[in-house]
């Protein structure tokens, strides 16, 4: 098959077909969950357990092998360290809190495992994340003008946004954002309600108050800084420094990762947008249909899958936001077949293939009105 | 009230941290449950045709348990990966727990429930089941004159506790009328057969024989002009019958009163149920509901509850339901009773409810 199905199809279905579309992916969906129990709470608890246990160890080792050893062999035991707080860090951010705020695990009725209280290792204040995430991002996907996740409000990656000067150099903004993506994250929410800079919006659904939201976000940022920044590199006072710098990286590996494959997942060439006027009135089959177009998968391994919280399986998450992410990897097979059984484009690659696409979308959205467009931008 | 079987008050931060690492002491032991006691199962005996005692003892001989009779607790079980609860009396007495450290909950099975048949399958001797939170306002008030005590069926545990908790001085004043269906297979006959015999004026009514609670029928088995307090316990009906006669004679504040059973569902929705809405910091309000999501219901009502999409995706609106059934309007899936986190926008109330909710500050 291949995988850039929709570079043939331009047209949006009858009503019927998206009617029995919807019907097919509802069942899809209703046959899952059926199967959702104590081998997903198993699996959860254990990932949180190994996450704790990979979190703590890596700090250790980075710690030990600075004081226990000198020159290239702390350096080399340092890096490993790293790689692996890196690596704690993403599965906490990903497959663990990602999906358990996405109310994922909510039916174990666990106190803590569950969408309302668990907290995550990010500069981001989990509640702040939940309202534009789960809310604005998952309902009006890729919506120019709604979803702010399109472009972070800092990139043109489409012609239904007006060219700016600061624009030419997004290749470069992009870069930025990709390093500091835990802090685009955290602040975003602010950039939306013009906490600090701008003209207030003269309508907000924010159910707390700007004061509120600004101590959210100092307090979660302030307790991130403390953690990884003062207390763990004190902690280890003789070698606080490169402690710090371990730590810095760590949390820059996760940044750059995290935010690749979730740039992967909606801003590959074959990404489609939409406008207000196109969700007025939009069927369940209709929503099912913008959410396949507006994402991508990444073709991939068990790990791979796991690595990036099942991210990777954009098409699927979006399809069925609070399914256990682990059951996306035996559902994608279904969806495809259902798509493909529909005339619907179901876009997946390898990861290589599919950042590169974003690389290039970037770019070519740098200057004003890109005529050279492989796929049609916009459904009508 | 008095939580007894919460663990030490733990500072927040304690919480939060030990919250954060309890998969990883649950490798090393399965049955570690943040702010829950684990008690092991001793004897599972049948009562009756569909009640089962089950007497506990708690696995970590440091960690008390107290209660006060009457009261009840609440069991947590794990199936198919969920964890569900339910609240059920402590039927045995006071000097069970101090002399021989064990207390036992008798449990009625629900055959459309999920917890209680699954507990008679598969709780056997040796398994361990996990406890929290002691509570209830319904417990016995010690009085020189004479009490009255009506119990039908399963409501009798709560009593059964409280009348195996009197000395025998005491026990002379009280009177037990017990509501059964037939004697032959009511559950707890000897043990109050016993308790007739330490001085218990006990009456058992077989409603096969004499039918329901009536006003005459009370005055038959009781002196209703004697006792000055009352203890009932039952189903609904059973209650406000009984509340209806009683109020004649003893006053209404002294007449001590539990609701037993599982509620169900009701078909007649025309008179909406009652929904008891607690927020974050503790704010209680009313209302009733009349076939609408929850969601609009408490906007309705002035209340500011935590939303998102209004569609059941974005999770923004999950509120704990404490008790009560409810029903998803997409899946029309009915709940159980006990406490669970539901989505406000996709459920309906089919029973009276109460919910703790996350109100918008703004």
């Amino acid at each position: 098959m291949n995988p850039n199905d929709n570079t043939t199809y331009t047209t949006k279905p009858s009503s019927e077909t998206l009617d029995k579309f919807a019907a097919e992916l509802d069942a899809l969906k209703r046959r899952t969950f059926a199967k959702v129990g104590t081998k997903d709470a198993r699996y959860i608890r254990r990932l949180i357990a190994f996450q704790r246990g990979l979190d703590i160890t890596s700090r250790i080792v980075i710690a030990l092998g600075l004081l226990a050893f000198s020159g290239s062999t702390a350096f080399v035991i340092a890096c490993i360290g790293t790689l692996g707080l890196a690596s704690a860090k993403i599965l906490d951010n990903m497959e663990i809190g990602h999906n358990v705020m996405h109310g994922q695990y909510d039916w174990m009725n666990d106190p803590y495992i569950n969408s309302r209280k668990f907290d995550w290792d990010i500069a981001a204040d989990s509640n702040s994340w939940k309202r534009y995430h789960n809310h604005e991002h998952h309902t009006y996907t890729n919506v120019i003008g709604k979803d702010r996740d399109f472009g972070y409000g800092l990139l043109r990656l489409s012609d239904d946004i007006p060219w700016k000067r600061k624009n030419l150099w997004q290749l470069l903004t992009y870069l930025n954002l990709s390093f500091l993506f835990e802090w685009g994250v955290a602040y975003h929410e602010l950039a939306g309600e013009r906490i600090f800079f701008g003209k207030r919006r003269a309508e907000s659904s924010l159910p707390i108050s700007r004061n509120a939201l600004r101590t959210a976000f100092f307090k979660k940022a302030g307790r991130q800084i403390f953690k990884d920044y003062i207390l763990f590199p004190l902690l280890f006072w003789p070698v606080a420094l490169p402690v710090l710098i371990c730590n810095i990286a760590a949390n820059i590996i996760r940044n750059l990762w995290t935010s690749s494959i979730i740039f992967c997942g909606h801003f590959t060439e074959g990404a489609h947008t939409f406008s207000e006027a196109d969700i007025k009135n939009e069927s369940k089959g209709g929503w099912y249909y913008r959410q396949i177009l507006g994402s991508s998968n990444i073709e991939g391994s068990k790990f791979f899958h796991v690595m990036s919280g099942h991210l990777s399986c954009q098409i699927e998450h979006h399809l069925f936001p609070d399914i256990p992410a682990p059951h996306y990897r035996e559902m994608k097979s279904h969806v495809r077949a259902i798509c493909k059984t529909h005339g619907i484009p179901y876009n997946t690659g390898r990861f290589s293939k599919q950042y590169f696409e974003v690389v290039k979308r970037v770019l070519s959205y740098s200057l004003p009105n890109n005529q050279s467009d492989p796929v049609p931008m916009r459904e009508i | 009230m008095n939580p007894t079987l919460e663990t030490r008050p733990k500072s927040q931060a304690i919480e939060v941290l030990l919250a954060h690492l309890e998969p990883v002491i649950q490798i090393s032991s399965p049955n570690f449950w943040l702010n829950y006691s684990v008690y092991l199962v001793t004897t599972v005996r049948q009562e009756g045709s569909n009640i089962t005692s089950y007497r506990l003892k708690a696995c970590n001989r440091f960690r008390k348990l107290h209660f006060t009779p009457g009261q009840h607790v609440c069991l947590a079980v794990e199936i198919n990966g969920r964890r569900l609860e339910r609240t059920f009396s402590i039927s045995s007495s006071h000097q069970a727990l101090q002399k021989h450290g064990y207390i036992e909950l008798s449990v009625k099975t629900q055959n459309d429930g999920k917890v209680t048949p699954w507990l008679s399958e598969n709780i056997k001797p040796g398994h361990k089941v996990h406890l929290r939170n002691v509570s209830g306002e319904f417990t016995y008030h010690t009085s020189d004159e004479e009490q009255l005590f009506l119990a039908a069926g399963s409501g009798l545990t709560p009593i059964l506790s409280m009348l195996e908790s009197r000395q025998t001085t005491e026990l002379k004043k009280l009177t037990l009328l017990y509501y059964v269906q037939s004697k032959t297979t009511a559950p707890f006959i000897d043990r109050l057969e016993k308790l007739a015999g330490e001085g218990l004026s006990l009456k058992i009514i077989e409603t096969q024989i004499s039918g329901r609670l009536t006003r005459e029928q009370l005055k038959q088995h009781a002196n209703l002009t004697k006792a000055r307090a009352a203890y009932v316990c039952g189903p609904a009906g059973f209650i406000a019958t009984s509340q209806t006669i009683l109020k004649d004679t003893i006053k209404p504040e002294r007449i001590h009163f539990e609701f037993f059973g599982l509620s169900t569902p009701k078909t007649n929705d025309e008179l909406g149920y009652a929904v008891e809405v607690s927020n974050s910091s503790g704010k209680q309000s009313r209302l009733t509901s009349t076939g609408g999501t929850l969601l609009d219901e408490l906007e309705e009502s002035g209340l500011k509850p935590l939303y998102g999409c209004r569609a059941g995706i974005c999770h923004q609106c999950t509120a704990t339901k404490l008790s009560g059934r409810v029903q998803n309007i997409l899946t029309n899936e009915v709940s159980e009773n006990g406490t669970e986190q539901i989505q406000l926008c996709l459920c309906k109330a089919v029973s009276d409810t109460s919910l703790l909710i996350t109100e918008r500050e703004a």
